[in-house]
């Protein structure tokens, strides 16, 4: 093994660490030189050598086959199981059904009166760990959950679990649907989708959420509705507008008339889904917030696209999470890009980095221009510890200027590629940058020249490296970085 | 049960969308687009496999891709959703038939310069691509997997540690290893020829 193996880090595999300032080490080692040379012509033949064995003789025909067969296979399977567990749990059903009519109780019976309903019972869960005694549900009936308590109800194979406080009905509870009406709080829904042939839907004020597979959150607030999806995808339709569809790790606010676009989901909002399904244990208190459409300057008031249907006219794409493009019509957008900015560094300083990274890549889909909402998207990614994607960010604002944002962008770049990514050539070329547009009063001169120093000296130009420390050292002596620059200095001597 | 829809027609969003709403048609254009690159990365991840195992893999691989279409991120690209299916099934593979592979010693490696060059080639070139394949083949597993990901395939090293659950510093070590692996194992000569075919 050769003893300089720099040429590796030449050709790092990852574009962020790639260090191309090693192009005059490898020039000049002869090691480096050799092993590089041998790599890629090795390389260059590499993707031949291995075609070679490609040709692995296979039946498509009959591969493709088997993998119906299978699927199919495995639906008759479901079904079998299903009819099985029904009649199973028919009589019983019926057991119990004689049970309480000998009984003489006026409750009505757990069991579904016909074979077409599906079964209701649930629980207060006071603590974590502690439940109190059973809640039996009836169809239709209004359901307030005590505040000091949460609650898990089954319909069926389907758990509803019910944030404390929270107010709703079961007005149906069948095979061929399944709806609860949310009249306030908050309801997370785990859908079996084996176990109802029709729809499962979650119905608040105006909004509707109809499942296409899966565990989401319902949260109402008067008539403001957020709604956020942990796994699978639903639709979420405001009356009298489309319906827009929210997958895996998003969320989206909506009010009659308003949906907002999906945006990501931050962990918290997230964990809280699966926590309210939980039978035990702590639910986080923060979550998705219903709020007015008015904060959120990517609310429309134009219908969303169908999902899988036909684009809607003017608008450029037709994906789940996509923000349509077409102008409002019924009237100018609810808030201007200044008030939605400010908005939402409101947010990121607050802490709201899902909602408003949601926010600031619904405006740029719009505004791919706005340096300012770049800007604002490269901190809100810088806080979420997402620092290679806030470099990028950065980058757009130094493309699109103005002089004093790109300057600045520079050095927050230039400080994230030294400080988390350990990329120092591009610390380098980003903080020299600034260095030369700022001017010799600029405020963070001293502490970019410092950086600047301690970059080159970290990729071994060292002749750099102190003459900008000494720059330091010698014209901001009473900075506090100075005193940084003085402790590289004595490391490089 | 013939093609399905016909692939010119519908991207593959729009297939996988299909196939999450219950269309199995759809497996069919699905099937033919990509079928390759999963006996691709199959066939190199599993060298040692059979050829009926290889068949049975690549069934599980589109059972699988069926069972994911609800999930399945529009932003993915089908390319890195293929790679990381067949990297899953591979790897399920490989701890499901660890004993009988290790422990009745029925675990063959075939190399990858066991195959028929292309005719069309010149001599030197075959025997210098086979030295090459045998080389590759000795790479430990792991090893290989990062370098015809990274050296074949093209992906990144962020995608490469997607596909395989992998930190960043593990896919570098790996890569760099079986770089110098390769390196060390071609014979001089090969590389010295290799080498001065580059100059002609």
């Amino acid at each position: 093994m050769t003893a300089c193996g720099k040429w590796q880090r030449f050709r790092d595999p990852f574009e962020a660490t790639r260090d191309t300032t090693l192009k005059e080490h490898v020039e000049r080692c002869d090691e480096c030189r050799a092993s590089l040379a041998q790599w890629t012509a090795v390389e260059a033949e590499l993707g031949q050598s291995v075609e070679m064995v490609d040709a692995i003789p296979v039946d498509d025909a009959l591969v493709l086959r088997r993998v119906h067969e299978r699927i199919a296979g495995r639906a008759k399977r479901k079904g079998r199981a299903r009819r099985l567990v029904f009649a199973g749990a028919a009589a019983c059903a019926a057991a119990m059904a004689l049970f309480w009519a000998f009984r003489g109780l006026d409750e009505a019976p757990l069991a579904p009166q016909s074979g077409r309903s599906l079964a209701l019972e649930g629980e207060l869960i006071t603590e974590p760990g502690t439940r109190t005694a059973p809640l039996v549900p009836k169809v239709g009936e209004d359901i307030r959950v005590p505040k000091e308590s949460r609650a898990r109800f089954r319909i069926g194979r389907h758990t509803l679990g019910v944030a404390a406080g929270a107010s709703f009905r079961v007005a149906a509870a069948d095979r061929d649907r399944v709806r609860v009406e949310l009249e306030g709080g908050a309801l997370a829904c785990d859908v079996d989708f084996g176990q109802s042939r029709g729809a499962f839907e979650v119905i608040a004020g105006p909004i509707s959420v109809r499942v296409k597979g899966t565990r989401f959150l319902v949260a109402r607030e008067g008539r403001h509705v957020a709604v956020a999806v942990d796994e699978g995808r639903v639709e979420v339709r405001s009356a009298g507008m489309g319906t827009r569809p929210v997958v895996s790790g998003q969320g989206l606010v909506a009010e009659a008339g308003k949906i907002s676009a999906p945006h990501p989901l931050d962990s918290a909002s997230r964990e809280r889904i699966p926590a309210l399904l939980r039978a035990e244990g702590k639910v986080p208190t923060n979550g998705p917030t219903p709020r007015p459409l008015e904060d959120s300057a990517d609310a429309s008031a134009s219908p969303p696209s169908e999902a899988g249907g036909e684009k809607p006219e003017g608008s450029h794409r037709n994906r789940a999470g996509d923000v349509p493009t077409r102008t409002v019509k019924n009237g100018p957008s609810t808030v201007s890009a200044s008030e939605g900015l400010a908005t939402w560094r409101g947010w990121i300083i607050a802490g709201r980095l899902g909602e408003a990274e949601g926010a600031l890549v619904g405006h740029l889909s719009r505004n791919p221009s706005d340096s300012a909402a770049w800007a604002l998207l490269a901190d809100c990614k810088r806080k979420a510890g997402r620092h290679a994607d806030a470099v990028e960010a950065y980058r757009r604002v130094i493309a699109l200027g103005p002089a004093d944002q790109a300057r600045l962008a520079r050095f927050k770049a230039g400080i994230l590629c030294q400080d988390k990514l350990g990329r120092h050539a591009e610390a380098v070329s980003l903080l020299g940058g600034y260095l030369d547009s700022s001017g010799p009063r600029e405020t963070l001169r001293a502490e970019a020249l410092t950086r600047y120093g301690r970059s080159l000296a970290a990729l071994g130009r060292d002749g750099e490296a102190r003459r900008a420390l000494t720059e330091v050292v010698e014209k901001y002596g009473a900075n506090p970085v100075a005193a940084q620059a003085r402790e590289i200095l004595a490391r490089l001597r | 049960m013939g093609t399905g829809l016909p692939s010119e027609t519908f991207s593959d969003e729009a297939l996988m969308s299909r196939l999450a709403q219950g269309d199995t048609s759809a497996m069919g254009a699905l099937y033919q687009r990509h079928a390759p690159l999963a006996k691709r990365a199959l066939g190199r991840m599993l060298p040692e496999a059979s050829a009926a195992e290889l068949e049975e893999l690549l069934q599980d691989v589109f059972v699988a891709l069926h069972d994911s279409a609800p999930r399945y991120p529009l932003e993915a690209g089908m390319r890195r959703w293929i790679w990381g299916i067949s990297a899953k099934t591979a790897l399920f593979w490989r701890r499901k038939t660890w004993v009988r592979r290790t422990l009745l010693r029925r675990h063959q490696i075939v190399s990858l310069g066991m195959a028929r060059p292309a005719s069309t080639s010149p001599e030197l070139a075959i025997l210098l691509r086979q030295e090459i394949a045998n080389a590759v083949g000795k790479l430990p597993q792991e090893q290989r997997d990062v370098l015809l990901l990274h050296a074949v395939e093209g992906f990144s090293g962020d995608e490469i540690a997607g596909l395989l659950g992998l930190r960043h510093e593990t896919v570098r070590t790996r890569l760099f290893r079986a770089r110098q692996r390769l390196i060390d194992d071609v014979s001089p000569r090969a590389l010295s020829e290799l080498l001065t075919e580059d100059k002609r």
